[in-house]
């Protein structure tokens, strides 16, 4: 009996380690996978900026350094990240029960006549623990997955609110252009009445052009500040940290055409940090159908002490109880787990299904807005330079006057608009390739872009 | 002979002989016509070869002449060579098309005859039996109408009426006596509005079989036309039908305008032809009241012609007048319809006369657009000095270098050059004036001596 004691002792013991540092595996994964590292903020210590993202607001942010700074500083992040602890939460009510421990006495004028004390253990649920940890060592590895193909997600976001800013500050500067083209049509149309050459109704159709043109730049102007909010948002800065700017300019991200379709699909589902969490929550459920299967077959057995000490003297001996599983069998539970074994199932075949497809989309809309930005680089900007080009020789020629000159301007900037558009495209489709080649899950095409209060905002998919 | 000379410019440039340059004038004539009667005749069913680009006058350069009359000038031209077969003047004309210069800076695809728009000019005299070949390198059906010529209904060219068209590649022969003389004009009678907006037309003389009257030492033959030729493009727009933007003289444009060269005491005629679209021109001549001598429809009788400056030359018409060249100088001689003396104006724009120099737009533009100049504000003038580059193949209100400076006209316009004495009628530069003969600037003496206050 003895023995048995020390071997239920150890069990117990065993099952008593701390789980802790969970999250650092969160970093760890994400820092391997994509070079982003998102470290856990105390709350209370949040209002104050990290130092590294201080230092960074200091310049111009680019998409890398939005990217830390978010990973930093955003509470919506650091909630995500919180939610690890919910599932250390679950490691730890997976301990030992504890002894329960009973007293019996009998009252005989004042004394006590006869005590009984016994202490008993479920011995069943003990058995039960070894697998139930595993069973939720595996949740835990699953909601670390999962927190890190969301800091990856995150960091996505981040990306694209940053360039659909920067997509956004430029197309305010084009309408400004355009409204100049206008205004200067306008502007000459009063120069002429005034020398006597135009009609007012010439003047008041040019102004009338100018006017509504400055609507566009008014809304263009929102969208931009839209824009900005959004990425003030998954920046994680409150209003002490509104008078940040972003780099100038809106090149073509470097880094050459992705890899094709079944070498990405590949790299995808490998990397796949959901697939990866979906296969230990697979993990999860069947050491839990194990552990019903112990139930049922051991429904409840108690083993214990038992001491009784009648007219002053003791004796001892061990207690045992044990139900026999005749009726119950615990099969609710175990066709519960089962089933849920089996939805995992599925649910892992439908991921790695929707993983690929996400893949081969990225690429996809990398290759069409690559070859977007080319065909308005090579091919429609020439084409209206050349208009405008041959316009001013017209011009020159007097064979066409400053109205028509201002309207070749205006078809090109409307071009250059054009092309705002596509460049954004390919950085979001280049944003996402790097994603699924990290491990992460880019959003379907036409659906959200933004994750969060970004995605409230009303956010921006580029369909402007 | 005139085999050393260049065929149809046998008289000019020449050398001035010991008898004065006139005799020298009858040696003229024109080239043979030679081989070129070897006519291209194409089988049923061969393909047509392209039309070819000519870019000068084909044909052998000799042919027979003509001393029963004093050859016309044709400036910037020439006249069809012929030759005699059996009492028979014989011609070649080839409808084809021409890569035609208007003025440096501006040349088109366009249709001529012989390698030339005009085609050359039709030289006869009166009683003359002609068979004129007609040789179709045109992609399309042609027919040549004699105009002006009385002659049997069968040979007078009107495609469907009196004739079928001439197909792509065949040749038709033409064969009428010429009666009266006077100025007269060919052209085609098939897809008129095409083909002569495309430049076929030419000048037809007949010449008096004995002198009499008026016996001119210089006979210039010019015919009228007006073209659109779009800015930067380089074949004219026969659709247009009024926004005529290249006025030409001989289809030359000025400075393209070779100038009538005279000497002083010369009798000088002029026959002007109009095969304009639909524009007619008053021919107004500088420093010279002349006689309106006769029209198409014959001579004008001695007592029905009046003096005038200026000839109108309808469309579908021809003048000529005649005076003596008795007043030396560098005589403008051009229509007198001021948009015909321009050269490839835009009639589609914004009026910027009187507009303030340096407006907020013109800053605006500048920044808008790299390269852009304020244009047209003080006037037209400033154009043709301002350098500024233009549309690839156009001249668009540029006139040609002057006495003094820059005359700015283009279009219909060209000098009438009359000196005291001559070495050859070649171009003998600018008039040198008579000192004290020359519109100068004012001086405050002057002006307060006559009580001028400016
Ligand atoms: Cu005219």
């Amino acid at each position: 009996m003895r023995c048995d004691l020390a071997l239920l002792a150890g069990l117990a013991l065993a099952s008593c380690t701390t789980p802790q540092a969970a999250t650092r595996d969160v970093a760890g994964l994400t820092v391997a996978r994509s070079g982003v590292e998102a470290p856990r903020r105390d709350p209370g210590r949040m209002d104050e900026l990290h130092p590294a993202v201080a230092e960074r607001l200091r310049e111009p942010l680019d998409a890398d350094g939005a990217v830390s700074i978010a990973l930093r500083q955003s509470p919506e992040l650091q909630a995500r990240l919180a939610q690890v602890d919910l599932a250390v939460a679950e490691l730890w009510s997976a301990r030992p029960p504890n002894p329960e421990v009973e007293m019996e006495a009998l009252m005989d004028g004042g004394q006590a006549s006869v005590l009984e004390v016994g202490a008993v253990m479920d011995i069943g649920a003990l058995l039960r623990m070894p697998l139930m940890r595993r069973a939720a060592q595996a949740q835990l590895d699953s909601a670390e997955l999962e927190a890190a193909a969301d800091v990856l997600r995150y960091a996505y976001d981040t990306r694209v609110a940053f360039h659909r800013y920067q997509a956004d500050l430029q197309l305010v500067e084009l309408y400004r252009a355009a409204m100049e083209t206008f205004l200067a049509a306008w502007e000459a149309a009063e120069s002429m009445a005034e020398a006597g050459n135009l009609r007012q109704l010439d003047v008041a159709q040019n102004r009338a052009a100018y006017e509504r043109s400055r609507i566009d730049v008014a809304q263009a102007e929102l969208r931009a500040l839209m824009s900005r909010e959004q990425l003030q948002v998954l920046l994680g800065l409150d209003g002490r940290q509104t008078d940040w700017a972003v780099i100038d300019g809106f090149e073509a991200p470097g880094g050459g055409e992705p890899p094709p379709a079944p070498a990405l699909e590949r790299t995808a589902v490998d990397h796949s940090l959901v697939l990866n969490a979906q296969q230990r929550t697979l993990v999860a459920w069947s050491r839990r159908v194990g552990v019903e299967r112990m139930r049922g077959a051991l429904p409840e057995a108690h083993a214990g002490l038992f001491a009784e000490r009648e007219e002053g003297e003791w004796s001892f001996g061990p207690a045992a109880g044990v139900a026999i599983p005749v009726f119950d069998q615990n099969q609710g539970a175990i066709g519960e787990t089962r089933a849920r074994l089996r939805i995992a199932q599925h649910e892992l075949l439908q991921k790695a299904i929707r993983i690929r497809s996400l893949a081969r989309r990225a690429r996809a809309t990398w290759l069409n807005a690559a070859e977007r930005v080319r065909f308005y680089d090579e091919t429609l900007l020439p084409a209206r330079a050349e208009v405008l080009e041959q316009t001013l020789l017209q011009y020159n020629a007097m064979n066409v006057g400053v109205f028509q000159l201002l309207q070749a301007r205006r078809a090109v900037i409307d071009a250059a608009r054009e092309r705002v558009e596509a460049m954004f495209d390919l950085w979001r489709a280049s944003a996402q390739v790097e994603l699924v080649v990290a491990g992460g899950e880019p959003p379907a095409m036409g659906g959200p872009d933004m994750s969060g209060e970004a995605m409230n905002a009303g956010g921006g998919d580029g369909g402007h | 002979m005139a085999d050393t000379e260049e065929p149809g410019r046998v008289d000019e440039p020449e050398t001035k002989g010991e008898k004065g340059l006139k005799r020298r004038d009858f040696l003229g004539g024109a080239a043979a016509i030679g081989a070129a009667l070897a006519l291209e005749q194409r089988a049923e069913g061969q393909p047509r070869a392209t039309p070819r680009r000519v870019h000068a006058t084909e044909g052998p350069a000799s042919g027979d002449t003509d001393d029963r009359y004093r050859p016309v000038v044709t400036p910037n031209g020439a006249s069809l060579p012929f030759r005699w077969v059996d009492g028979v003047k014989v011609m070649h004309l080839k409808a084809e098309p021409v890569d035609h210069e208007f003025t440096e800076g501006l040349r088109a695809e366009c249709w001529g005859y012989n390698g030339s728009t005009p085609g050359p000019t039709i030289e006869a005299v009166e009683g003359d039996r002609l068979r004129i070949y007609v040789t179709n390198g045109l992609d399309e059906p042609t027919t040549v109408h004699w105009h002006g010529i009385l002659l049997e209904a069968g040979m007078d060219g009107v495609g469907g009426l009196t004739q079928r068209p001439i197909p792509s590649g065949a040749t038709f022969r033409y064969e009428f006596t010429v009666g009266e003389p006077g100025t007269f004009m060919y052209h085609p009678h098939w897809d008129e509005m095409t083909q002569m907006a495309m430049g076929m037309m030419g000048m037809f003389v007949v010449h008096p079989r004995r002198p009499r009257g008026f016996v001119p030492d210089r006979d210039f033959a010019i015919m009228l036309s007006e073209w659109n030729v779009p800015i930067g493009a380089a074949r004219p727009n026969p659709f247009e039908m009024a926004d005529f933007n290249v006025l030409t003289m001989n289809s030359k444009a000025f400075p393209g305008t070779d100038p009538l060269v005279a000497q002083l005491g010369d009798k000088v005629r002029m026959r002007f032809g109009n095969l304009s679209g639909i524009d007619n021109h008053p021919i107004h001549l500088h420093g010279y009241s002349f006689r309106i001598a006769g029209s198409d429809g014959g001579a004008f009788p001695p007592s029905a012609q009046q003096p005038h400056t200026t000839v109108l030359v309808p469309t579908g018409s021809t003048r000529w007048v005649e005076l003596e060249a008795n007043a030396p100088g560098d005589w403008a001689m051009h229509c007198h319809m001021t948009h015909h003396i321009m050269n490839q104006m835009g009639h589609g724009v914004p009026n910027m006369v009187g507009v303030e120099d340096q407006a907020s737009f013109d800053r605006r533009l500048r920044r808008l657009v790299p390269g852009y100049m304020p244009m047209g504000r003080d006037g037209m003038a400033e154009m043709g000095e301002m350098e500024m580059p233009q549309p690839a193949n156009s001249i668009p209100m540029r006139g040609g270098p002057g006495a003094f400076g820059r005359i700015d006209m283009g279009g219909m316009f060209t000098i009438f050059k009359v000196r005291e004495s001559l070495d050859s009628y070649a171009d003998p530069g600018w008039y040198e004036h008579p000192e004290d003969t020359l519109a100068r600037p004012a001086t405050a003496a002057e002006l307060r001596a006559d009580g001028i206050e400016v």
